[in-house]
């Protein structure tokens, strides 16, 4: 199918690169391939682009113009919400493809009223879909091509043959297609991420209690999670969660509820707090700085582990790491930041770094630091040589925001350690 | 300086012979149908209606003379230019430098800038977050611990101005507690998260008691949170005044100092760093806003002739109201629920200021100075004190305050119709009630219910407002402060000090030893009634004492044990 995707990140970019796999022509508006380096792919995902752009099967700079004379038929709009004036002219510019699909979260009723614009047009038959992606930063590729589920919202059967055949190579086992309209689709897809960040921020919560009465918050975690009825996922305190597309979702979702209430009131709702708790989170770390050092905080060193918003991914956007260093930088800390991936992605985040430096190693970061923040838990920090790191250190003070150590053991190496809900309370 | 003297001058004699011919409004109205367009003066977003005072051509040629004798213009001069006005006192009055823009700043005075920069740096700590409580979480609320001057100008203005509160400032909440009994922070204080509030301690002497004391309540409450005082200094305590030494000595680290001067009337202060509540409340432009606003009224003040000076008009007309037409009661009726501490504000602006009886160099007055003077919004005003204004037997002038335009930023609101006509109605009532107070029966139908008649006769100002804003704010506040100081100088006295409020001050502190219930002094050398009043305190308060004990268990225990 001659398929155009609108957008420049890792979901268009994804989508690209595993429809093109399937013998799809896939047109993208990018100049060229974002670099390895890039927040917008993942190294499995560049592989796959560049084989489809060797076959040919997929074409970069592609105007709208020249989609339209190509006769595109499908359009997947990956971008943020762009709004329905600049959607309607975008779709018109295609050449009025048969089907569209939005695959980024919208407002509540996006995917009729377009619909409904678009039947208005005399010589149109475009059908639009919400096709809400659950692309997942870290195992971008995996989690599109090993969905579990597939929501679509739709209210033609023409169009959901047309998506159900574009995804049968990758959903031939079973059929994991859940169709429902689209309003219906574009309220499940903010109400996931919702779920989700309602129960992290509740762990968040209970880290607090956990730890004002010497309670262990990981055992808690364990035990609660064994309660089939509650299950593992999401369940893990930490010093926030961010992800542009999850924290855009929760935004959104938030707007939509409390659009009727007075402006005054808009925290007191459900999802207000879970916010309000999730910035509390990503400040955690510097408050405990703060108290350990008895608010003289100016002129440390403090090593950051971590600046991704979650392992396996170059992504910073919405991590607790920005708005630390932000925070840290501010009150004229010295900030050492090391992250395997994500580190070259400040940049962009950062017009005067001064005061920022970027480690090669967690090691070198930590050297002759105040402190060592655990931002983000890469899998190479869980098995470092603490004790030996130990000496290395000012002053051996870990606040770990992801419980990724044991307080014991950390405690027996001779480092100061606090985790979120469990170890030393700071 | 026999030239001190409000009676002694020339004009003033001939002004009280006109007074004996004077004509009701009804009959000046009636004889001049252009009336109106003669007796008004506008001043920036200011416009001034005076044409309902009772007041001729004759009247207003006469006090324009009464100026010129005492020298007004050569008065102001002194005052902005620094010279020692408050004489008692021996110091400049110099609120005017305050609010002239850097490039205008008199010599010697770049200390202003030097403040204003720490106070904006100050507030824009708190205001992005970085300001940190004790237990490194933002700040949430901002109490202001300040009386009088140190309360009633950042109070009022924050109030009139919520509606221009910048986006960055909009999550802070400001609360105000000034009262020596400490019953606004008794209930502050219930609800306010130790960890996330700063307060700010006004005081020019860093001595005042009321705002001390609660200072000192603060701290208490502080320290069952945190036993660390040095990092509740550093975290939770702004401090205001003109004594650095005293603020040091209460444990204020440097950098929580902000400072102003000897130079600043309390009264006078709210454009110095006493207004860091305004610029925390609403931020800092808005505040800057509000000294541009104040700034250009003073160029008015200093350069309009008197009959086109509008502060120098009202300061006129309230010596020809209190001297010549005897009426020692004034209304300050603002016509906006915005303006509700504005009364307030100027009952003291202008009582404290102007209520004296001895010239500036000390000689005793045989006549009144500044009214009684009282206030509050206009509309919910008819509702309470109106009856006395129409139908009383007191003679009072009144100002009506009112803005033309309203609302003119809620026009996307669903009730934005609604609001607009509540806004006329408002205007509906300003009018008609200045008409009836100056015209009485003559506004209506005529009757011979003996209830329904209104003498009318009553003489008012009408200040119009383009809108209420930070420009036309200042500009309102600067005129009465000009007002008060030019009535100051046609009465004679000194506006800039205070002495009457001190002994009562002195007097408190020797009758506190009487009122700990551990002590037993012989108070038979106060009066009666004194006396009295303690013993009737100290029983009501040691029976409640004893109730307590006996309730706790443990005490009863102890007491039997004894």
């Amino acid at each position: 199918m001659k398929t155009l995707i609108l957008g420049e990140d890792l979901v268009a970019w994804t989508l690209a690169a595993a429809l093109s796999s399937t013998g799809c022509r896939v047109y993208m508006q990018a100049g060229r391939l974002p670099d390895m380096a890039s927040e917008a792919v993942e190294p499995d995902v560049l592989v796959l682009l560049e084989q489809q752009l060797e076959a040919g099967r997929l074409s970069l700079q592609a105007f709208f113009w020249q989609a339209a004379e190509e006769g595109v038929e499908l359009l997947l709009d990956a971008r943020d919400f762009v709004g329905l004036d600049t959607l309607l002219r975008d779709i018109k510019a295609s050449g009025l493809p048969a089907l569209v699909a939005l695959v980024q979260p919208a407002p509540l009723g996006t995917t009729e009223a377009l619909q409904e614009e678009l039947h208005a047009l005399p010589e149109a038959s475009t059908e639009v879909v919400f096709w809400p992606n659950f692309i997942q930063a870290g195992r971008a590729l995996e989690s599109f091509t090993r969905i579990e589920q597939l929501l679509l919202g739709s209210n033609s059967e023409d169009a959901t043959l047309k998506i159900k055949r574009l995804m049968l190579p990758f959903n031939r086992s079973q059929d994991r297609f859940k169709v429902v309209t689209p309003r219906e689709a574009e309220l499940t897809k903010l109400a996931i991420n919702g779920m989700l960040a309602t129960r992290v921020s509740f762990m968040n919560e209970l880290a607090q209690l956990a730890a004002s009465h010497g309670v262990d918050i990981e055992a808690v975690r364990q035990a609660m999670g064994a309660d089939t009825r509650i299950g593992y996922q999401y369940l893990y305190p930490g010093c926030g969660f961010g992800g542009e597309a999850f924290l855009q979702t929760l935004e959104q979702l938030n707007r939509e509820l409390n659009s009727t209430r007075p402006v005054t009131d808009r925290t007191a709702s459900l999802l207000g707090e879970v916010q309000a708790i999730n910035d509390q989170q990503k400040d955690l770390l510097f408050q405990k700085l703060w108290r350990y050092y008895r608010a003289e905080v100016q002129g440390r060193r403090v090593a950051l582990w971590g600046c991704a918003f979650k392992p396996n991914t170059a992504s910073v956007s919405g991590s607790p790491a920005l708005h630390l260093i932000r925070v840290l930088l501010e009150h004229q800390v010295q900030v050492v930041v090391y992250d395997p991936r994500a580190a070259v992605n400040l940049a962009g985040y950062f017009d005067h770094p001064e005061g920022l430096e970027i480690a090669e190693s967690p090691e070198e970061a930590a050297q002759g630091s105040d402190a060592v923040l655990v931002v983000t838990e890469w899998k190479e920090f869980w098995n470092l040589d603490l004790p030996a790191l130990r000496d290395q250190m000012k002053e051996p003070l870990l606040l770990d925001g992801r419980n990724i150590y044991d307080p014991d053991e950390m405690a027996a190496a001779g480092w100061i350690y606090s985790g979120v809900g469990r170890g030393k309370v700071i | 300086m026999s030239q001190e003297f409000l009676t002694e001058r020339p004009a003033f004699a001939r002004l009280q012979a006109l007074a004996g011919q004077q004509k009701t409004l009804v009959n000046l109205f009636s004889a001049d149908p252009y009336r109106a367009q003669k007796m008004q003066i506008a001043a920036g977003p200011l416009m001034l209606d005076f044409s309902k005072q009772r007041v001729d051509a004759r009247v207003l040629s006469e006090l324009e003379k009464l100026a010129v004798e005492a020298n007004l213009p050569g008065r102001i001069e002194q005052l902005f230019t620094g010279e020692e006005v408050n004489t008692s006192e021996k110091r400049a009055a110099l609120h005017t430098a305050l609010r002239a823009p850097a490039y205008k700043r008199l010599p010697g005075l770049e200390a202003v800038d030097t403040q204003l920069d720490r106070m904006e740096k100050l507030v824009n700590q708190v205001q992005t977050g970085c300001w940190r409580g004790f237990s490194g979480k933002k700040i949430t609320d901002v109490v202001n611990l300040g009386v009088g001057g140190s309360d009633l100008g950042p109070l009022m203005v924050t109030q009139a101005l919520r509606e221009y509160t910048l986006p960055i400032a909009k999550h802070l909440r400001v609360h105000f507690a000034s009262t020596i009994d400490g019953s606004q922070l008794f209930d502050l204080l219930d609800y306010l998260d130790p960890e996330t509030t700063l307060f700010v301690i006004s005081s020019k002497s860093f001595t005042t008691i009321d705002t001390l004391s609660n200072a000192d309540t603060v701290r208490s409450w502080l320290s069952s949170y945190c036993q660390d005082r040095k990092l509740l200094h550093r975290c939770h305590f702004i401090g205001v005044s003109a004594s650095k030494d005293k603020m040091t000595a209460w444990g204020l680290p440097e950098a929580n100092q902000l400072y102003f001067w000897d130079w600043v009337g309390g009264r006078f202060s709210l454009w110095s760093t006493i207004g860091l509540p305004i610029a925390l409340s609403l931020g800092m432009p808005v505040f800057r806003e509000l000294l541009a606003g104040a700034h250009a009224l003073d160029e008015h003040f200093r350069t309009a002739a008197p009959l086109e000076n509008l502060p120098m008009m009202l300061a006129l007309l309230g010596v020809w109201n209190v001297n010549c037409l005897n009426i020692k009661a004034h209304a300050i009726l603002p016509y906006d629920g915005r303006l509700k501490a504005f009364p307030s504000y100027l009952e003291q602006l202008e009582m404290e200021s102007n209520g004296k009886s001895v010239t500036a160099s000390g000689k005793p007055l045989d006549y009144s100075t500044c009214p009684v003077l009282w206030g509050e919004i206009g509309a919910n005003a008819q509702h309470a004190f109106y009856q006395l204004l129409h139908q009383g037997t007191q003679p009072v002038a009144s100002d009506f305050i009112v803005a033309a335009r309203r609302y003119d930023n809620a026009c996307d609101y669903a009730h934005y119709e609604e609001l607009v006509a509540q806004h006329e109605l408002n205007l509906a009532n300003c009018l008609a009630q200045s008409r009836v107070l100056a015209l009485g029966n003559a506004a209506v139908e005529p009757t011979d219910n003996p209830y329904r008649q209104y003498p009318g006769n009553q003489p008012s100002s009408t200040l119009l407002l383009d809108r209420l804003d930070p420009t036309s704010l200042g500009a309102l506040i600067a005129t009465y402060e000009h007002k008060v100081f030019a009535q100051a100088c046609l009465w004679g006295i000194n506006p800039f000090d205070q002495w009457g409020v001190e002994l009562g001050k002195q007097v408190a502190k020797e009758l506190q030893p009487y009122l700990n219930l551990e002590s037993s002094l012989d108070s038979s050398d106060l009066d009666s009634s004194t006396r009295e009043l303690l013993q009737r305190v100290e029983c009501l308060r040691s029976a409640s004492q004893l109730v307590r004990q006996l309730d706790a268990p443990d005490a009863v225990s102890q007491e039997v044990k004894r």
